[in-house]
């Protein structure tokens, strides 16, 4: 695996110092993929695992979610610095139960979550750039704005009188690894950048870190306020395309 | 030369051939429909029906003279209309070419099985399905000089009296929801769509509460009930013509309340109020997060 990876790491550096006449890029665009579970029931450590909200409903599975990110780059010297705004989407399905028997009907409900981002990147792009090695880290951190919502059966639910509807804020943190795939094929990529400007392809993972209940109170189980906890730590897998 | 001559006069009418052949044609269809066939039933026969036309004629019908005849059978379209058929309208070949469409008036009561009393039957009757074709044809050649001019048949528009109900829809599963049932249904193949009726378990008469096109689906929800009633439920098929069947065997079912997450987040001691109540914090740290930065650079 390590020789492999050395192997990689060699052929993606001779294809790299060849490269000539690139355009020039300032943008960057990400599409990726992950399972994301909110971390609903840290505010609920007090019952049991079965009695937590988010594992009565859902089985405690995760949502499939998904999120497109646009990067403008502010400045590229020893790695990129950029600032960038993105947008995703996740939801979850389970039953419903009936009120009174706590029987699982025939009934869905779900969460549904779009959470916003205003960001700072920072990438360490310079050795791709000085040496060829396909490897980018990358980190990010910003402000998030969460809409949310509860859906039950054909219409959003109302519970106490409360629409299961709202607004949440937080903070979040990325770090990442992005391979730079222009090795596998450069004159394919040259041709990419030269027809669509897109100078370098990358595949990625990073891990996510969500904060989203600061100073709305909350512990994790004991306290008396429990807001609706949509924190996370995920992982997400993308492609991004720099131009 | 002769040799290419000759084959040049021969690339023409081949040509000229083809497209007389393969360009013409002449469709019939109830005005703004495209689909082959209208229905009718008992309540319909004092209405019109306005039918188009629309050619798709490229050239000239070359030498060819009579007019595009049209007129209602009830048997199969053939050249001319028959004796027992009703001729409606002949469109003069100079309108077909330049019009290229054009819509004219049917009454449903003078279709050939109405105005000639197929046995006993006239327009109102109960229980039977008559079909008729709205026929049309005209005359083409291949627009070599010296051919003559042979039948081509429009496509033809089939108008059915129809005053036979559908079989009615059969509620197959009812499932109890929060304030409403979802019904699954399985409908007969002639079903245009499902009326749902229902009444609450002792009231006397029943109410349509849901009404749906079977191309949507095989279920309905029907909503706004109150939970803890039982209610009947009970479909009616209706066809393309509006006839109505008799109502399916009822069914009974309660609506029951439901939790869902937000209910059970809720209940289970969650403090979230919703709406934008969680997002009063946000002004307050970015306002403190400014001042931080401003100061910083002050010092």
């Amino acid at each position: 695996m390590m020789r492999l990876l050395v192997v990689m790491t060699l052929v993606a550096a001779a294809a790299q110092a060849k490269e000539v006449g690139q355009t020039e890029k300032s943008m960057e665009f990400e599409v990726k993929l992950g399972p994301m579970k909110p971390l609903v029931d840290r505010q609920f450590y007090d019952l049991a695992e079965q009695e937590r909200p988010y594992q009565k409903s859902f089985s405690g599975q995760p949502m499939l979610f998904g999120e497109i990110e646009l990067d403008r780059q502010l400045f590229q010297s020893f790695g990129s610095f950029a600032v960038g705004l993105s947008v995703g989407y996740g939801e979850k399905f389970g039953h419903a139960v009936d009120a009174i028997t706590l029987e699982v009907a025939n009934e869905s409900t779900g969460l549904r979550v779009v959470p916003i981002k205003a960001l700072a990147v920072y990438r360490f792009d310079w050795a791709v750039a000085k040496f060829g090695i396909p490897l980018v880290p990358y980190v990010k951190a910003g402000v998030v704005i969460e809409p949310w919502w509860v859906v039950k059966g054909q219409g959003t639910e109302v519970a106490d009188g409360l629409s299961g509807t709202g607004v949440k804020w937080g903070l979040a943190g990325v770090v990442g690894l992005a391979l730079q795939l222009d090795f596998l094929d450069p004159r394919l990529a040259r041709d990419f950048d030269s027809s669509a400007g897109v100078n370098h392809t990358y595949l990625f993972a990073e891990y996510s870190l969500e904060e989203m209940t600061l100073l709305q109170g909350g512990g994790t189980g004991t306290s008396t306020i429990r807001p609706l906890d949509l924190s996370s730590r995920h992982w997400m897998f993308g492609l991004s395309f720099e131009f | 030369m002769a040799g290419s001559l000759m084959v040049r006069a021969f690339l023409i009418a081949g040509l000229l051939a083809t497209t007389a052949a393969t360009a013409q044609t002449i469709t019939l269809r109830a005005t703004g429909s495209t689909t082959d066939t209208v229905r009718f039933n008992a309540k319909a026969c004092g209405n019109d029906l306005s039918i188009t036309w629309t050619s798709t004629v490229i050239v000239g019908l070359t030498g060819c003279t009579d007019p595009l005849t049209v007129w209602a059978t009830e048997g199969e379209c053939g050249d001319v209309a028959g004796a027992g058929d009703v001729r409606f309208t002949d469109v003069p070949l100079a309108t077909v070419l330049t019009k290229r469409t054009d819509s004219f008036i049917i009454h449903l009561d003078q279709l050939p099985a109405f105005k000639y009393g197929d046995a006993g039957v006239v327009c109102g009757t109960d229980s039977v399905e008559k079909p008729h074709k709205i026929c049309g044809a005209y005359k083409t050649s291949s627009g070599v000089v010296g051919s003559t001019c042979s039948v081509q048949h429009a496509t033809a528009l089939n108008v059915i009296y129809d005053t036979l109900p559908p079989v009615a829809a059969t509620i197959d599963a009812v499932s109890p929801q929060d304030s409403a049932l979802k019904l699954k249904f399985t409908a007969s193949s002639d079903t245009f769509s499902v009326h749902f009726d229902a009444r609450a378990q002792g009231d006397a008469d029943f109410t349509e509460r849901a009404l749906v096109e079977v191309t949507t689906g095989s279920g309905a929800t029907i909503k706004n009930l109150a939970n803890g009633t039982t209610y009947d439920l009970r479909a009616r098929s209706e066809d393309s013509a509006g006839n109505v069947s008799e109502p399916s065997e009822i069914v009974s079912a309660t609506p029951r309340r439901t939790a869902g997450f937000w209910t059970q987040f809720r209940n289970d001691g969650g403090t979230e109020q919703g709406g934008c109540s969680a997002i009063h914090g946000f002004p307050v740290a970015l306002a403190g997060g400014l001042w931080l930065l401003r100061r910083k650079r002050n010092r």
